[in-house]
């Protein structure tokens, strides 16, 4: 069962890989999706550096804790419109980040309890906060045709269903640790799926095309930007 | 089945990691689905709005249209039954046997004619005031609402009175005229249907807003009647008041005075540069 798992965990970490690709010359230039391929890499290659470099594994995961969350401030700072909260992210992100490494070297170990607790509040404030941007829009666009709602979507399911297993990760014992280290994998593959889900509606997704005005000085119908 | 697993596990690490997970879920999933759906609400509420909006449009437009037909029969039936008639009697006294006849019975002929074509073209001099009122286009709104408001006194039938408190300089040409019409609309149907005694008029400003108030103690309509008649088909006047206002992005409310014994309508028009009609 367990074995299982890990390979369908495996698969589906490529999944998204294999549909960025698939889909390059459409979804190449959405920004966002570009984050989100980025994202998805970086944790491919941190699960082959934990084969590889099992000695360091709590280092490896620490960092990539890190990284994983500026991939996804990242993500919300480039969806989110409003300039103020935008601004709220840059400088969250970077007192976070900063207080992670802190964490990191001062503690040594896989998990600070504060610092992963702060890193999914700070995420689920951003995801919460563009959910209600989005909602607010008076556009007549279904919220789920959109490939950054599947995007949001994965992280918010991701970081709610991991979040108490990576708080109470220091205080478990090594057994405990493995065999709970499932619901991460269970997780994870949820996640890649609606990342995958959000590259193909990504290839479907069309840019409104902006409507024209009226150019008093030229009396012309002109394009606006 | 792992959850499940958790549960059973004898620890506290794994009750909280069990409850927190699910609980967070939940809360996860309930906030999407909440999102989804409400969004579908106010999407559904919104293209009813648009509905709701393209048929008022609609309504106007028809108004609009109708009242300009009604317009063009009246001008074709004044130049048809009052100026041809006329045309048609003056070339009568001037046919070609004229020639034939003698002198006085020429200076007659020739006389009438004259008397015709005279009352022709007081005919149409009429017509074209009608149309575009002299006063309004010469001296401003003041004078022509002065102008109609002792026309209708002078008829003894009514007593209006108007007063313009705020009006040192004029507005656009073609806000003017919107606002004569307006004006104009809304006494003929308190002519036609309020049965009062007396109307007044006056002018106010404040601030950037422009406004017309006018009094009278017969039957009125209440801002609650005015949606009601602009929402149904009949009203064409009150739908022709309401998209004449439009252009200039003006308002117009209906109200029954607080001494419940007059009717006050109150005409709010931005005097700024950008309520130029479009």
């Amino acid at each position: 069962m367990k074995i299982l798992l890990f390979f369908i965990g495996n698969i589906a970490q490529f999944l998204p890989l294999v549909l960025f690709f698939v889909f390059f010359r459409k979804i190449n230039k959405i920004v966002e999706l570009r984050v989100v391929f980025l994202y998805v890499l970086v944790s491919l290659i941190t699960n082959i550096l934990l084969v590889v470099l099992n000695n360091y594994a709590s280092l490896v995961i620490s960092i990539s804790a890190i990284i994983e969350y500026a991939f996804f401030s990242a993500f919300f700072y480039i969806c989110i419109q409003n300039k103020k909260f935008k601004n709220l992210i840059l400088s969250l992100s970077v007192l976070n980040i900063c207080f992670e490494v802190f964490t990191l070297f001062l503690h040594k170990k896989n998990f600070d309890f504060w610092a992963t607790l702060i890193t999914a509040v700070l995420v689920l404030i951003y995801c919460i906060f563009f959910f209600y941007e989005e909602i607010s829009k008076t556009e007549t666009l279904l919220i789920y045709q959109s490939y950054t709602f599947w995007v949001a979507t994965g992280c918010i399911i991701y970081l709610a269903g991991t979040l108490f297993l990576f708080l109470y990760t220091s205080d478990m014992e090594d057994k405990q640790k493995s065999s709970l280290w499932v619901i991460d994998i269970v997780f994870e593959i949820i996640k890649n799926i609606f990342f995958s889900v959000a590259f193909v509606v990504g290839k479907n997704s069309k840019k409104i095309a902006a409507p024209a005005y009226f150019d008093d000085d030229t009396n012309m119908f002109k394009k606006s930007f | 089945m792992i959850l499940l697993q958790i549960a059973t596990t004898d620890s506290k690490v794994s009750t909280v990691l069990f409850f927190g997970t699910i609980g967070m879920l939940a809360l996860t999933i309930g906030l999407i689905v909440f999102i989804i759906f409400h969004q579908r609400k106010v999407i559904r509420y919104q293209m009813r709005l648009q509905t709701m909006e393209q048929d008022q449009q609609k309504m106007l437009l028809n108004a609009s249209i109708r009242m300009q037909e009604e317009e063009r029969q009246r001008i074709a039936a004044d130049l048809h039954d009052d100026a041809g008639p006329l045309l048609a009697t003056a070339r009568l006294y001037l046919n070609e046997n004229l020639v034939n006849l003698d002198k006085a019975s020429q200076l007659q002929s020739i006389y009438s004619a004259k008397q015709i074509l005279d009352d022709t073209i007081q005919l149409i001099r009429n017509i074209s005031h009608s149309l575009m009122p002299p006063t309004l286009k010469n001296f401003g709104l003041e004078s022509a609402v002065n102008d109609l408001f002792q026309k209708i006194s002078g008829s003894g039938s009514m007593n209006a009175s108007s007063r313009f408190h705020d009006y040192r300089e004029r507005l656009q040409p073609e806000t003017e005229l919107i606002i004569f019409r307006v004006i104009q609309e809304l006494i003929n149907n308190i002519l036609k249907h309020s049965n009062s005694s007396f109307i007044h008029l006056t002018q106010n400003t404040s601030g950037n807003k422009f406004f017309i108030r006018m009094h009278h103690d017969g039957r009125g309509l209440t801002q609650a009647d005015f949606e009601k008649l602009n929402k149904s088909n009949v009203g064409l006047g009150l739908k022709n008041i309401q998209s004449r206002l439009k252009v200039l992005h003006g308002k117009i409310f209906f109200e029954k005075d607080l001494s419940q014994t007059y009717y006050k309508v109150t005409v709010e028009i931005m005097k700024d540069e950008e309520t130029k009609p479009q």
